[in-house]
């Protein structure tokens, strides 16, 4: 490594560097100018829907595609210049992409054999990392001859076998079953952390992101629209289509006005919304997002209700998600259905009161 | 509801399974057909009569007896052998480069490059003869006979390679070639443990096609053998012009458990496990 951004021994601050990386096919920006950094033994994932960039984010840190503009460093060096087989990635494909023709063994010892490692120590350390994802004497089996779960092994177990400086997950999840999805997801963070390997991983499952990772980058159209933990997105979504994405129930489109000396939301020409923080001047169009757990339902109707953010209403449709149900409301001069969870053992029906408090009301801009 | 059962449920299940029979009897029909020639063709090679006949009259191993003692014979068979071959090696090499480079991304000139290398499939093969035929005799090379024998078998032979090895090419999964960059293996490496590989099934499919039909060939070759260097079939041709007895039919028996055998021997070789490990 030619210059280290760090005192000496203690190595480079960041695993990976992305500054200003763009990516255009044609008349397509698939990347608008990403920066990212990602700090050594994150595990860190790229969380989007399909067409977000992500896919194209990890194939440039993988090098098989190269960035139209901007830098990215893998522990200080940038790779700009450097092939794929330079780069010292591990990636586990999303079909796994295992060589039909060779044992799980072979499969596992191929980047090492390109290392020109001693025979011995291939072995040994072959042995060690199919001991590590669990397939210990599945070594001679061919991929026909193995499960789903077992290929994902060998997959994920020849790629950190060469003991890489950065493992790449691309949807490696996506074609298992639910139940050894699962389970895999909670081997998967098990085995990262005892290997301590700076990990990216890209997935379009939130849960699977909000589960697994130390960091989420959450993309849509080739822009980063939040990153940070996944309590961080998950409690203060910064953006609607965040809000969207994460599965808030509530969203409705409005316009900021003065009320006095606060700032409220209009969503229709009879309603406003107070709020607690407003961070747009009055007249921005915004998207007013409330989860459905903060909305209060009311089952006795209050025609009378007045004061902000209380509504009457009838529940046109319930729907059962476990533990809660979801009650569909129409209100009284709101365009939209608004959606509230209730306990499912008592669901009521017919005119109710929806509530919420005015800190549950998030305003955010409307870029879904 | 309604019911979707006609009242003639009975009379179209029965119609069915008479369907599937048909088909069974056209299949054993269609592999008589296939298989009687050559069963004739044998037959008589072992007639013990000095002319054609079947059923032959007594049995015999004279003709081919007979056959081993024709000088054309046996040097036509190792010419055969040695085009056949040859030119089979070369059509892979070119064959697999060829294959790899269309079933890659399009490139300016792949669809040139595709209707180049599949056109001899489209012409006739006395088409193709002639015309080398007659760019050998501007250039007077008409008399060299085996090297020419060997480039106009490698352009005939050369599609039945590119197909079959494109098809398993393109039906691959582009990662693999990905995961093994990602392990270290430069393209060199890659395209030999990886791209090879997973193309043999299509490789041995094309080499067995290409080495069949070069062996066979009768309508290109006959325009380019020369005296020292003719073909088994050309040859054969030659002789079943005026020649009733049945020699012929002694060399066509053997030609029939030539390919037997080869084919035997690439399966066991190595077509097998490229099959199955598939």
């Amino acid at each position: 490594m030619t210059d280290m951004t760090s005192p000496a021994g203690t190595g480079p601050a960041f695993a990976v560097e992305m500054r200003d990386v763009s990516k255009v096919f044609g008349e397509t920006t698939v990347l608008d100018r990403i920066s990212f950094d990602i700090r050594p033994g994150e595990f860190v994932t790229f969380l989007g829907p399909s067409g977000c960039g992500k896919t194209t984010s990890l194939r440039i840190l993988a090098g098989f595609e190269q960035a139209t503009s901007g830098d990215v460093r893998i522990n200080g060096q940038s790779v700009s210049d450097m092939p794929p087989w330079h780069r010292d990635i591990g990636i586990v494909f999303q079909s796994y992409a295992l060589f039909p023709y060779m044992t799980a063994r072979d499969n596992v010892g191929f980047g090492l054999k390109m290392r020109r490692v001693p025979k011995a120590e291939m072995a040994k350390r072959v042995e060690e990392a199919l001991k590590l994802v669990g397939l210990s004497g599945l070594g001679d089996r061919y991929p026909r001859q193995l499960s789903g779960g077992q290929r994902q092994r060998v997959a994920l177990a020849r790629a950190l076998v060469i003991k890489p400086q950065l493992l790449l997950l691309d949807e490696p999840l996506s074609n298992l079953d639910a139940k050894l999805r699962n389970e895999m997801r909670y081997e998967l963070k098990r085995i990262q952390r005892e290997s301590g390997i700076t990990t990216v991983f890209v997935t379009h499952d939130q849960e699977e992101a909000f589960s697994l990772s130390d960091r989420i980058v959450l993309m849509s159209k080739g822009e980063i629209k939040q990153a940070g933990t996944s309590r961080e997105i998950w409690e203060k979504p910064r953006t609607g289509f965040v809000a969207d994405f994460i599965g808030v129930d509530n969203l409705l489109p409005g316009a900021v006005e003065k009320d006095g000396d606060e700032l409220v939301v209009r969503i229709s020409p009879s309603v406003t919304l107070k709020t607690e923080i407003c961070d747009f001047a009055p007249g921005s169009a915004v998207l007013v997002a409330v989860r459905a757990k903060d909305v209060i339902l009311n089952p006795v109707a209050d025609e009378t209700a007045t004061g902000l953010n209380v509504f009457a209403g009838n529940i046109i449709d319930v729907e059962y998600r476990g533990e809660r149900c979801a009650c569909r409301v129409r209100c009284e001069g709101i365009d939209q259905t608004l959606v509230a969870l209730v306990a499912s053992s008592h669901v009521p029906s017919g005119a109710v009161t929806l509530s919420f408090a005015s800190d549950a009301v998030m305003v955010l801009t409307d870029d879904r | 509801m309604a019911d979707i059962r006609p009242k003639s449920a009975k009379a179209e299940m029965l119609l069915w399974s008479f369907g599937r029979v048909l088909f069974g009897a056209i299949g054993c029909l269609w592999l008589l057909f296939l298989v009687a020639p050559l069963v004739i063709v044998v037959a008589v090679s072992f007639t013990s009569a000095n002319y054609l006949m079947f059923p032959p009259p007594g049995l015999s191993l004279q003709w081919y007896a007979e056959v081993m003692q024709l000088s054309w014979f046996r040097s036509s068979l190792i010419s055969s052998f040695l085009i056949a071959a040859v030119s089979t090696a070369i059509a892979v090499v070119l064959g697999v480069l060829a294959a790899r480079a269309l079933s890659k991304r399009s490139f300016p000139g792949h669809m040139l490059m595709e209707y180049l290398v599949l056109s001899p499939l489209l012409l006739p093969g006395v088409v193709m003869g002639f015309a080398l035929f007659n760019v050998l005799v501007l250039l007077h090379m008409e008399a060299l006979g085996l090297p020419n024998l060997i480039v106009a078998h490698t352009m005939i032979t050369l599609p039945f390679v590119v197909r079959s090895v494109w098809s398993t090419m393109a039906g691959s999964d582009a990662s693999l070639e990905e995961a093994a960059h990602s392990l270290g293996a430069t393209p060199l490496k890659a395209f030999r443990h990886v791209v090879l590989p997973t193309a043999m099934p299509g490789i041995v499919a094309g080499a067995i096609l290409a080495f069949t039909f070069s062996f066979n060939d009768v309508t290109v070759s006959i325009f380019l053998a020369s005296r020292e260097a003719g073909t088994l079939p050309v040859e054969l041709m030659a002789d079943l012009e005026y020649s009733a007895n049945a020699a012929p039919a002694a060399i066509s028996s053997l030609m029939i458990v030539l390919m037997l055998l080869l084919f035997m021997a690439v399966v066991r070789l190595g077509g097998l496990k490229a099959f199955v490990n598939h």
